[in-house]
């Protein structure tokens, strides 16, 4: 019988082309369960990365262009056209909740990327919902009611998978939750569905980039919390501070190694001495296991 | 008895004259439907960029398209995207749908909008659609000349055949 994460490697796997993806199957369990990422390259092995090792994998099968051309079609339903703008920033987000990162060759328009084409990797991120993650802190997150809180860990960190967790227990709880999607990986939204399961009071907005989101939730959904992940730019503090401030509460991840390490970063600073967030989750990786460490803000 | 069997004699080989006109009709419909289709495909990637699949399930709800076999078809082979690419799909369609009367040059001009198919930006698809629109219409123009001309040739022919025949056999 297949476990949930292998089912998850499967739906990734189906992303890739019919040789490949066969081969790509006959992995064994171990490596299915523990690879978070599928790597192709042309003129290279495929490879999958599992705990921040990056894995070779067939070593007599050599990525075609023609193949990674054809895991776009595939990831896209032959559609390229409805998926032209997050292919131009560099991702399209697949049925399941799949990520892919693309690149390859950009076709500019003054300073401005237009298309991206000739592909020359594919990195297929598989989205794993893993429920009970946030239990050990959800209490904690809860006590005397639920603050703003910002889940803090480096690239790959499971950010991600924790922010999916808790909006699900949040909105179940009876909050109702808005949630700024901007590329469909928290709810693995594909055409109008989320593939995961977000919470039975919880509104997706998909799509739009962050800050813009998070005004259209305030204005149309009356939300208690609002969720996103990554924030990356002073638009999104921006719109954050203004959520924060007409009395929303906010989810949200950055990337970082703590508090600390956000502190000594422009972008973040304001962040933390706003005290925009009151909480703070920190995600450590210690050999392949994540541990979890909540800290008050203020 | 002679004159009644004389008369059926006629009606039959005029009737079979009356059948191939109808063929050559059935070719400019079949001209007409695809053209109609491709309008649709393009106005539906130019005004609202929808998924390829998505158009080819609302193409099969264009009233009284002579392709709605083809498109059912089509659609049905759309289950196995992913174990083939859809330019494949598409043209394994155009080619072997034999329920569609197109000429073999029609076929390939239709194979190869196949190819840009979901694959480039709109204007792209769109460029590709409008230029085989352009060869499909002056195909359509021939096909309609033809099948004017034909349709009194071959009613004529069944119709002087059988009176040919009932003489001689009377």
């Amino acid at each position: 019988m297949t476990s949930l994460t292998t089912q998850e490697f499967f739906r990734a796997a189906r992303l890739l082309p019919p040789c490949l993806r066969t081969e790509v199957l006959n992995l064994p369990d171990d490596v299915a369960e523990g690879a978070e990422e599928i790597r192709l390259r042309t003129g290279r092995t495929p490879s999958v990365v599992i705990a921040d090792d990056e894995v070779q994998i067939l070593p007599s099968h050599i990525v075609t262009a023609s193949e990674l051309q054809l895991v776009l079609e595939i990831a896209t339903r032959a559609s390229a056209h409805t998926y032209a703008d997050s292919i131009k920033m560099g991702f399209v987000t697949a049925e399941g909740g799949c990520r892919l990162g693309l690149c390859g060759t950009a076709v500019t328009d003054g300073n401005k990327i237009s298309a991206l084409r000739r592909l020359s990797s594919v990195c297929i991120r598989i989205s794993r919902e893993k429920r009970g993650c946030a239990d050990a802190i959800y209490k904690g997150l809860t006590d005397g009611g639920f603050k703003s809180t910002l889940i803090i860990s480096p690239p790959g960190g499971g950010k991600t998978t924790l922010l999916r967790e808790l909006v699900r227990l949040l909105s179940d709880s009876g909050k109702r939750i808005s949630l700024a999607d901007e590329r469909s990986e928290v709810a693995g939204t594909f055409e109008g569905q989320p593939c995961f399961d977000v919470g039975a009071r919880t509104d997706v907005l998909t799509g739009a980039p962050k800050s813009e989101g998070i005004y259209l939730l305030l204005r149309s959904m009356a939300p208690q919390i609002i969720a996103f992940d990554e924030i990356t730019s002073p638009l999104d503090i921006e719109a954050a501070e203004t959520a924060a401030n007409c009395g929303v509460s906010l989810l949200a991840t950055a990337h970082g190694a703590g508090v600390f390490d956000l502190k000594q970063r422009d972008l973040y600073k304001k962040l933390v001495d706003k005290q925009i967030f009151r909480r703070a989750v920190i995600i450590e990786n210690i050999k392949g296991k994540r541990r979890y460490t909540v800290e008050e803000l203020s | 008895m002679k004159i009644l069997g004389a008369l059926l004699l006629v009606a039959a080989c005029t009737l079979i004259g009356i059948g191939q006109a109808k063929k050559l009709y059935f070719r400019q419909r079949c001209l007409e439907g695809a053209l109609d289709a491709l309008r649709f495909m393009d106005a539906e990637l130019k005004n609202a960029a929808v998924p390829i699949p998505e158009i080819f399930r609302n193409l099969i709800r264009l009233p009284d398209n002579k392709l709605s076999s083809f498109f059912n078809n089509l659609n049905t082979k759309m289950a196995g995207f992913g174990e083939e690419s859809l330019a494949d799909i598409w043209s394994g369609c155009v080619l072997n749908d034999r329920s569609i009367s197109l000429s073999e040059r029609q076929r390939q001009e239709l194979c190869r909008v196949g190819t840009f198919l979901g694959r480039y930006s709109e204007n792209e698809q769109s460029e590709a659609i409008a230029a085989c629109i352009a060869h499909l219409e002056g195909e359509l123009e021939r096909t309609s000349e033809k099948a004017r001309e034909g349709a009194k040739l071959y009613t004529g022919l069944g119709l002087t055949f059988g009176l040919m025949l009932a003489t001689v056999l009377i």
